[in-house]
């Protein structure tokens, strides 16, 4: 038969990854990836792309641990070779603190970052309002880089790389055999999921280059993450607000919160507010579907509603639902081999 | 009462401003001035990263030890004051790399959040087998001296721009005592076999996904002779010379070249990085920091020494400024019936 055709769509961390690994372990297809949005106009450029997971309530930790220690891994590596720099992915190390003891001594990922340990008393004068910390090193993928670094390479591969609004995955029927639906927060008028909801954050990109080391409070609301050329100051999680326009309140409460973390911040510059709708779900929604309506047929693979943790969890899904994508593939060998029959 | 003080240094400087705060209050007609034949941007404080970060082995004494104590503690109790950016003072992690277990440096507790490195993290790191992690902080001679020189010209603080021949020309002049923070070139004032200079060289990148510092440690080829990469501001210092007795200047193309093959054998992705600046400055090299005073001339007048402090003179500054503003609290004291006499 000939080669299988597959489409992506959407061009978040999530898209461009899935895309990648799909291209990867099936060079043989013919791939596009299509979206309304590229960099940098998704909501994966919004945010800092800290390697740091929020357990998803439905999913089991040994899954999303599996996919954390995967991303970790990928991301590791590629931040360790010559290309860290083009592709935006560096390491970066600080301290989560708690202004009362957290609920658990070690989170699902302690092992899979490097150093994680308690902080030291004296450490912990740095934050007189908290009692306890935790110190350790991750990864960080900044946007736009990371996103245009995996767009140059899929263009590399020959990936056809195409803006458009797809209104129904149904449209995509005649031109493409599999369909891979990474539209993040689209995915609820795409195909429906009322569960996918977003959770609103406002976050301020600063210029504050001496911020060498991340602090965050543990309660994940106040944040401070360095990237290449800008500081993150976060942030907010306001659950079903769909308003993607920056509120000024909002921000002098931001920046007032990681000033009380970070006092040097008083002299930051070049203030950028932003917003970006994270998609919300219980749990990422990654399963295949076979999609057939009046003699139609199309192969649907879902990997979106990844939440806070697209880029934590970004490269265990591509590769899941790299591996789904396997399945419809035989699928499709399988029919066609019947058909021939 | 006048004191002279000679180099405008991180030593002649934070001793100048120590100098002030200490004597000032029981000496309120104290006059001070900073003579200097170079200034910042051009002292040897200006070109180096300024890591705190005192020597990983072969320890000096105990009093060095302590003086680089003091620095750290002061440094760190303003690290969250409105003054830390314009001072270039913050906080910084980083690697220091071995080729075999070395014993923990005296430092460490010194250091907040000290620790061996994970087999984990020894992997990014080829060729090293053993290593420490920990915080320290930087403070940028770019931006340190000019806050300096700002708040000792805010208190009347009198600048020459001029080499000083000799104490006794200061002396000449009027001065009470003479405070020497001459670094690399005391040698002009007072012979001292014991100083000599430690020729570095640094390259400065653009760099700013780097936000570790990366110090390796080669017990045979000495401190500071072997590959480092220090993540500033604005640019991130890449260095790894140090050649005891040579006092030239220049850059060096071979160094140059062997500092930037070994960085970039560190971190790949530094190839990348556009070279912003290139600069040689001379370390002054002492088996430890010549601080103490000397009556010197047929007049016995008092010269306070503070130079000699290596590739650490960041780190230990604070604590040297203070021991010599003691010493020259003490030296004013002993010279006020002296004063009085005369008028």
């Amino acid at each position: 038969m000939a080669a299988p055709k597959v489409a992506v769509v959407g061009a978040g961390v999530v898209g461009l990854s899935t895309a990648l690994s799909v291209a990867g372990a099936f060079p043989a297809c013919s791939l596009a990836l299509l979206a309304e949005r590229f960099s940098p106009g998704t909501t994966s450029d919004v945010a800092a792309g800290m390697l740091i997971p929020h357990a998803a309530p439905d999913t089991p930790i040994h899954v999303q641990k599996q996919w954390f220690r995967e991303t970790f891994t990928y991301l590791f590596a590629i931040s360790n070779s010559a290309e860290a720099s083009e592709a935006g992915v560096h390491l970066v190390s600080g301290w989560q603190v708690f202004k009362s003891a957290p609920e658990e001594d070690l989170p699902f990922w302690s092992d899979v970052v490097l150093g994680f340990r308690t902080m030291s008393e004296a450490e912990l004068q740095k934050f007189p309002q908290h009692r306890y910390g935790q110190a350790f090193m991750t990864l960080k993928c900044d946007c736009p880089p990371y996103l245009l670094w995996m767009e140059k390479r899929l263009k590399a591969k020959g990936v056809q790389m195409c803006t458009r609004k797809v209104a129904s995955l149904w449209e995509l029927h005649s031109e493409y055999d599999i369909v891979v639906n990474c539209a993040g927060l689209g995915a609820r008028r795409l195909v429906g999921d009322q569960q996918l909801l977003p959770v609103r954050g406002q976050v301020l990109q600063v210029h504050a280059p001496w911020v060498k080391n991340f602090i965050r409070d543990g309660d994940g609301l106040t944040y401070i993450y360095p990237g290449i050329n800008s500081v993150t100051l976060g942030g907010t999680r306001e659950k079903e607000s769909w308003s993607l326009c920056p509120d000024p309140g909002t921000a002098k409460g931001i920046f007032g919160r990681c000033c009380s973390l970070e006092p040097s911040l008083r002299a930051a510059r070049d203030v950028k507010v932003k917003v970006g709708l994270r998609p919300s779900r219980g749990s990422v929604r990654l399963q295949r579907e076979v999609w057939s309506q009046a003699g139609a047929k199309i192969l649907v693979v879902h990997n979106y509603g990844h939440g806070s943790g697209g880029f934590s969890m970004h490269w265990g899904t591509a590769k899941e639902a790299a591996r789904l994508v396997g399945e419809c593939i035989a699928l499709l060998q399988g029919s066609s081999s019947r058909a021939k029959l | 009462m006048r004191v002279a003080v000679v180099g405008a240094g991180v030593a002649g400087l934070s001793t100048a401003l120590c100098v002030l705060e200490q004597c000032g209050p029981r000496a309120p007609a104290l006059r001070l001035a900073v003579h200097a034949e170079r200034l910042s941007p051009r002292t040897a404080s200006d070109g180096a990263a300024g890591l705190w970060q005192p020597y990983a082995l072969h320890g000096r004494s105990p009093q060095e030890t302590l003086w680089n104590k003091e620095t750290f503690e002061y440094l760190l109790g303003h690290v969250g004051s409105p003054e830390a950016e314009e001072m270039g003072l913050f906080l910084v992690s980083g690697y220091n790399l071995f080729k075999e277990p070395v014993p923990d440096p005296v430092w460490k507790d010194i250091v907040l959040g000290f620790r061996h490195l994970t087999p984990r993290e020894l992997e990014l790191f080829p060729g090293y087998s053993y290593g420490w992690f920990n915080t320290a902080l930087m403070l940028e001679g770019r931006r340190y001296l000019p806050w300096l020189t700002k708040r000792l010209m805010q208190r009347g603080v009198k600048f020459f721009h001029q080499k000083v021949e000799s104490f006794q020309e200061l002396f000449d002049q009027g001065a009470d005592v003479v405070i020497n923070c001459t670094g690399v070139r005391a040698g002009d004032l007072q012979p001292d076999p014991a100083l000599q200079p430690g020729r570095g060289q640094v390259i400065k990148v653009r760099a700013p996904w780097v936000k570790h510092f990366i110090i390796t440690h080669d017990l045979e080829s000495g401190i500071y002779n072997s590959p480092y990469i220090i993540p500033g501001s604005e640019v991130t210092v890449l260095g790894g010379v140090n050649q005891l007795g040579n006092w030239s200047e220049e850059n060096s193309a071979q160094d140059h070249r062997a500092i930037w093959e070994s960085c970039c054998r560190l971190l790949p992705a530094l190839q990348d990085a556009p070279i912003v600046e290139e600069w040689s400055g001379l370390r002054p090299v002492r088996p430890s920091v010549r601080l103490e005073r000397e009556a010197v001339g047929p007049g016995r007048s008092e010269v306070i020494h503070n130079y000699g402090h290596g590739g650490f003179g960041i780190t230990i500054h604070w604590g040297c400024a203070m021991a010599a503003a003691r010493l020259c609290g003490s030296v004013l004291q002993e010279r006020l019936p002296l004063r009085a006499a005369r008028l």
